[in-house]
């Protein structure tokens, strides 16, 4: 999927997007970061035909099934876990079926198939909306921050759970996260988004990529990347990401 | 009949009718049958108009206006609503008429219907359609402004069927102000029949009340006002239940933890 000389102006007429232009490759994880406000989700809109770009040409492969994660779960309310991910399926057939709930139960999710939304914990109608998009079986599939609202615990489980079903799927992902260590753990490419009008601050992708997912970026690399994203600006020193760029070190050694 | 089932569930509103019904029989001991009857008279009364053969036929003609307004009501209403809530130019164009529509009281309107289609031809209906229109409009209107767009977007990035979309989406969230409007509007419309009848003066439940207080015979006033009172709650209740049939689910699966 390509983004070509993007022009995309705001309501009051700010620029945001001026000839903006980039590249997501095939069966790729692509994770944008950058500061609030600098466009990513407005990418993806933009990537899944919901928001039209003023200027340029967004090309996507013909016919290719789209998933998408919101920041939210956006479930419908009065269908049950099941029939909330069968929704989203062309065909329902006893083999889709099956593999529905394969993918449920690999996302703990077995012991809730019959509940409505309302009934779940958060953390669990993300799970949901995460499968939902997996069972999609997109060949482009866009993640917006969809970890952000869960705790550390939780988080970790659905990175898990996300590596064992892209492995399954392998579609392209474009994924935004405001969290580094989520994009090194899941990205197999990191794009940092900046300035005004935005472009690209750095493009880094894995000098490896393990089975299941896992991804090695090189120690420089991790380095540069920290410093882009915690903000020597001081518009991104919230108290997360301090705390985020304390663990740093340890982090990037473990690996 | 529904009202009782509920009143026998809910003691205290069943405690409540039951003191109107007292204070109804005390009144009425107070008073000379002339100026307020008692209910076993009215309900005695009532009985005997059916007897007599002067109930149905009026009861029929006041129904089927009824029918008629409400249905022109709700077409019109509902499909200009859902029109102006799509689209905002409509919505400015149309929106200060029916607020006109609604600024005129219903007499006015029964007056001239009468003076323009005669007393048997269709002026209660007309009535009513006039007086309900705005209910079912602005209804519609809220109905389409609150539609989940973030559902309605997720099932566009999903490619959702259109069919699915208004199935599952569009029309589930369009069924509560439905609901409150076929309701309010069941309720009104009766009175509004009764009324128009009244100032028409020919057929229907109205114009029979109308003769029997010419006739100074208030009980069958009071019957008549009883079987009108009651058929309106009993239609409010029917139409409730028929138009939220699943008030969704009980608490069998609330307590649900998260699995792990």
């Amino acid at each position: 999927m390509r983004f070509t000389g993007i022009s995309l102006k705001y309501g009051a007429g700010r620029l945001l997007f001026d000839n903006f232009s980039l590249e997501a490759a095939k069966g790729q994880v692509t994770c944008l970061m950058g500061t609030s406000g600098i466009g990513k989700t407005t990418l993806l809109k933009m990537a899944a035909g919901l928001i039209r770009p003023a200027q340029g040409v967004i090309s996507r492969d013909e016919g290719e099934r789209l998933g998408y994660v919101f920041q939210e779960p956006r479930l419908l309310p009065e269908k049950t876990v099941l029939e909330n991910v069968l929704w989203v399926l062309e065909q329902r057939q006893e083999q889709e079926q099956e593999r529905v709930l394969a993918m449920l139960d690999a996302a703990d999710l077995s012991a809730v198939l019959h509940a409505y939304p309302d009934q779940l914990s958060g953390g669990m109608r993300q799970r949901v909306s995460v499968v939902r998009a997996f069972a999609a079986r997109p060949g482009l599939l866009f993640m917006d921050e969809p970890f952000q609202s869960l705790d550390a615990a939780t988080r970790a489980g659905m990175h898990q759970l996300f590596r064992k079903l892209w492995d399954s799927e392998q579609p392209t992902v474009l994924l935004v996260t405001h969290d580094l260590d989520e994009a090194l753990a899941l990205g197999t490419r990191i794009v940092v988004l900046g300035g005004r009008p935005t472009h690209i601050l750095a493009d880094v992708t894995a000098a490896s990529v393990e089975q299941h997912g896992g991804t090695y970026f090189s120690q420089a690399d991790q380095l540069r990347l920290w410093q882009l994203t915690t903000g020597k600006d001081g518009r991104e020193t919230d108290d997360r990401k301090t705390a985020a760029f304390k663990l740093a070190p340890s982090r990037s050694s473990e690996i | 009949m529904p009202i009782f089932t509920t009143a026998r569930n809910n003691w205290p509103s069943g405690l409540t009718y039951l003191l109107l019904l007292l204070a109804w029989e005390g009144l009425s001991r107070v008073y000379p049958p002339v100026i307020l009857p008692g209910p076993w008279e009215s309900l005695q009364t009532l009985i005997g108009l059916y007897e007599k053969g002067r109930l149905m036929e009026p009861l029929l003609y006041s129904f089927l206006r009824l029918a008629a307004g409400f249905g022109i009501a709700f077409l019109l209403g509902t499909g200009l609503g859902v029109f102006a809530g799509a689209q905002e130019l409509v919505f400015k164009l149309i929106s200060p008429a029916v607020s006109v529509l609604q600024a005129v009281p219903p007499v006015s309107w029964m007056l001239l219907a009468i003076l323009w289609l005669g007393v048997n031809g269709g002026a209660q209906i007309f009535v009513v359609a006039l007086a309900l229109f705005p209910l079912f409009f602005f209804n519609s209107l809220q109905g389409v402004r609150q539609l989940p767009k973030e559902l309605l977007e997720m099932a566009r990035v999903f490619s959702v069927n259109r069919r699915k979309q208004l199935v599952d989406i569009i029309l589930p969230a369009l069924a509560p102000f439905w609901s409150a409007a076929l309701t309010v509007s069941v309720g009104m419309g009766w009175k509004t029949i009764v009324m128009a009848e009244l100032i028409s003066g020919q057929t229907g439940i109205g114009a029979s009340m109308n003769t029997a207080r010419i006739y100074l015979k208030t009980e069958e006033v009071m019957a008549w006002t009883l079987l009108v009172a009651l058929l309106g709650m009993a239609l409010e209740v029917l139409v409730r239940k028929i138009t939220r049939p699943h008030e969704r689910r009980g608490s069998a699966t609330c307590d649900l933890q998260e699995s792990r």
